[in-house]
């Protein structure tokens, strides 16, 4: 009787600790820019930072990884000036877009792109 | 066995329950819920939930695994547990065991749900001597999504954890000191009928009691109890389509510590208790709203309450004694509150304004109560009782949010005056070796300054929810009467087949109150409706429960059938829909295979009925009640050393 309240035990010991993993790898991708571009993207430590990236050609692109959590707030807004230039930005969750859009010749816009991790597929 | 103390609740007579989602159902008793009703863990220890929204009521705390018994004192007769208006539930989970030898015993129990695939584990250890004794538990329950008898997934997984124990010592004969400490933590909590669900619940309890017991002729006993609980309430719209535009984020914390104590006294026969308790309430959170969509990543913090305080400070003296054929009782209770709160406007609440936020109130209750033993078979019991409670942290400082059962912000009221509750309550009971035990109750209440919501001109304030219509303010709004009867039998204990069979019913008005008027989706005007029902009122329902044991009572099956009537006694100026009567039948099969080892499985809802309590909110967004789990097949294994 006893090895069946210790197999119990452990059981119960072993369901408790079962804890899902909480990590998401973050990636923000911006492409297809062709001109001087105003980057803002909210970081690991949930601050708001800005950049101006210089995209020379289409093939230029820039990225910011981070080790995010579920229901973290995932942002990324870009602006360029040149009505010539276009942008595209992603956010990847494990590698898998999440979201994404695109602006072409649209100076007088803001480009954002936003949202929370999920917590799991319901 | 049930998956919350609120859905255990629920199977008793006149005591109902709202859902709002998988888990937490908070009861309603004889009508009577929220801070109407006084609800307590062991004897005293009070928990003040973080949730504007009710999603962590007190009965959401402790596991049902943990409980060894839960008292329920309707009306507002039992004076000594604190301020009593529309009841008492009190919650036991302590023993205090008086073994002559030292033991130590396990109890591990496993159970699973189909429909939500709900898996539970316990494992308690405990034990002790004429000394000492302890008992430490832990338990693990993690449910999904439920499918109603419709098919249609609810949106209701919950995960809970709990993990506590009590240590307690004998210093002299007949004298106890025992410490008790129990830490819940729920995560990922979906409540489909409000606008946000809860991301983490995080509560300590924790109280020391120290109990004297046969001291002498005059002074009987002596009843000590401190205690502290601490809620850490997180819940966020991270689940909902609104959070792509909008990512708000509730924290809050709150805080209950206190005390009570008693000594009973003998004079002749009479029995009398005196004592004091203070309750002493702290509540503090915030919101804060993340504009994601906006370019410049926005955050906007409001606040729900601002330091908010409230304590309550209560005298009590109760008597009992019995004559001949007769049983007296009576009680008596001074409370005096106060309250106060940080700077809050009640005119611009998020402008920081400074409206008088302080309030002092002194309250007088009384009971008196009789019972005449015509024989030793029938008895028949007059009660009277005046309990006034006074406003709630809610309904004196919350800061616009939509918390009722319409689609208002809501504001709180420093200035709201208490309620009283007048009832009375008369019961018979009939019991003889043939007919088994009857017992029929009926109860009427008057409560004065009965506190509801009251809509606010769009000029002096709007909302700052989304998809609200509007704002109320919590008003004292004149008188409101509860009626009802609840009626019981339950067949001979000598015959094997045992039946029981229980009906209640609850019919609640208000004299007097404002309907708004509608026109495309806008209040227009107000009208006055006289003698309207009160909202959230349960219909009348009977339960019948057959049970017959077999092989020496270690193999019992049970069958009940739950007849729930249609409520179309509704509120008009709240617009309540009115609710589809139903009918569910559920099975348990309980097996003791030996004094270690014990099985219980069965079926609720057997027929997958879909169906939903009159009680149950609204589905956000929608019109549609939320409606209950359909079939359910349930195993639990418990083993005991």
């Amino acid at each position: 009787m006893k090895q069946i309240g210790l197999f119990l035990f452990a059981v119960l010991l072993f369901s408790a600790c079962n804890k899902e993993d909480e990590t998401v790898v973050v990636q923000y991708k911006a492409s297809n820019g062709y001109s001087n571009t105003q980057i803002k993207y909210r970081d690991a430590d949930g601050v708001l930072v800005s950049e101006n990236v210089n995209f020379v050609g289409g093939e230029d692109i820039w990225t910011y990884s981070f080790d995010g959590k579920k229901g973290d707030i995932v942002f990324v807004s870009a602006r360029y000036y040149d009505s010539n230039s276009s942008i595209t930005l992603q956010i990847l969750l494990d590698g898998k877009i999440f979201k994404e859009a695109t602006s072409i010749n649209e100076t007088d816009e803001i480009l954002t792109i936003s949202g929370t991790i999920p917590y799991y597929n319901e | 066995m049930q998956s919350s103390i609120g859905e255990l609740l629920r199977g008793s007579n006149n005591i109902s329950g709202i859902r709002k989602g998988g888990g937490a159902i908070d009861p309603v008793v004889r009508g009577f819920k929220f801070s109407e009703l006084n609800v307590q863990i062991d004897n005293g220890l009070k928990i003040e939930g973080g949730c504007p929204n009710r999603m962590d009521p007190a009965t959401a705390q402790i596991d049902p695994s943990e409980v060894k018994e839960i008292e329920v004192l309707k009306g507002p007769y039992a004076l000594r547990y604190g301020t009593s208006f529309g009841g008492v539930i009190n919650i036991k989970t302590m023993e205090n065991p008086k073994n002559e030898k030292f033991e130590i015993h396990l109890k591990a129990l496993l159970g699973f749900e189909s429909n939500w695939n709900g898996n539970k584990s316990l494992l308690n250890i405990n034990g002790g001597n004429k000394k000492v004794f302890f008992s430490i538990s832990g338990g693990r329950k993690k449910y999904g999504n439920y499918e109603d008898g419709n098919g249609e997934v609810v949106k209701s997984h919950f995960t809970k954890q709990n993990i506590g124990g009590y240590f307690g010592f004998r210093p002299a004969k007949n004298q106890s000191i025992v410490l008790n400490y129990k830490n819940s933590t729920g995560e990922n909590t979906r409540f489909p009928a409000l606008p946000m669900d809860e991301r983490l619940e995080m509560t300590h309890l924790s109280s020391l009691d120290y109990k004297a017991e046969e001291i002498g002729d005059f002074l009987q006993s002596i009843y000590v109890k401190l205690y502290n609980s601490d809620v850490n309430h997180k819940m966020d719209n991270k689940y909902r389509a609104v959070s792509d535009t909008v990512v708000a984020v509730s924290d809050i914390h709150a805080v209950n510590r206190g005390f009570r104590s008693e000594g009973a006294f003998v004079v002749n026969t009479a029995k009398f208790h005196l004592g004091i308790d203070l309750e002493n309430i702290l509540k503090d959170g915030q919101r804060v709203k993340t504009m994601i969509k906006q370019p410049g990543l926005p955050v906007k913090t409001e606040k729900l309450w601002n330091n908010g305080r409230i304590w309550n400070l209560g005298f009590f003296l109760t008597y009992g004694q019995r004559f001949n054929d007769m049983d007296l009782s009576a009680s008596l209770r001074i409370d005096r509150n106060h309250a106060e709160s940080g700077k809050i406007s009640i005119t611009k609440p998020h402008e920081g304004g400074a409206d008088s936020i302080q309030s002092d109130f002194t309250n007088f209750s009384f009971s008196l109560g009789a019972t005449y033993h015509f024989n030793e078979n029938l008895s028949a019991s007059l009660a009277l009782g005046r309990g006034t409670r006074s406003p709630d942290m809610t309904e004196r400082f919350i800061v616009l949010l939509p918390i009722g059962y319409d689609k208002f912000d809501y504001l709180g009221n420093p200035r709201l005056k208490p309620e009283t509750n007048n009832q009375t309550d008369l019961t018979l009971k009939y019991a003889n070796d043939k007919t088994g035990a009857f017992q029929f109750n009926v109860f009427y209440a008057l409560v004065n300054d009965f506190i509801i919501g009251k809509r606010l001109p769009p000029a002096e304030q709007r909302p700052s929810s989304k998809g609200v219509v509007g704002v109320k303010q919590f008003v004292n709004g004149g008188n409101a009467r509860f009626s009802g009867f609840e009626l019981g039998w339950s067949s001979q204990e000598k015959h094997k087949l045992g039946i029981q069979v229980l009906a209640s019913y609850t019919y609640a008005t208000i004299d007097e109150i404002q309907k708004h008027v509608y026109e495309t989706g806008l209040p227009i005007r107000d009208e006055t409706i006289l003698n309207d029902a009160l909202p959230e009122i349960p219909p009348f329902e009977s339960t019948i429960g057959v049970f017959y044991p077999f092989f020496k009572g270690k193999l019992k099956p049970e069958l009940s059938v739950r007849m729930v009537a249609a409520q179309n006694h509704v509120s008009d100026a709240f617009y309540e829909n009115t609710a589809p009567g139903f009918t569910i039948a559920n099975f348990m099969l309980r097996y003791d295979y030996n004094k270690n080892f014990m099985v219980s499985g069965g079926v609720n809802n057997i027929f997958d009925k879909a169906y939903y309590e009159h009680l149950n909110r609204n589905v956000v967004g929608s019109k549609l009640s939320l409606y209950e789990p359909g079939r359910v097949f349930y195993l639990n294994l418990i083993f005991r050393i």
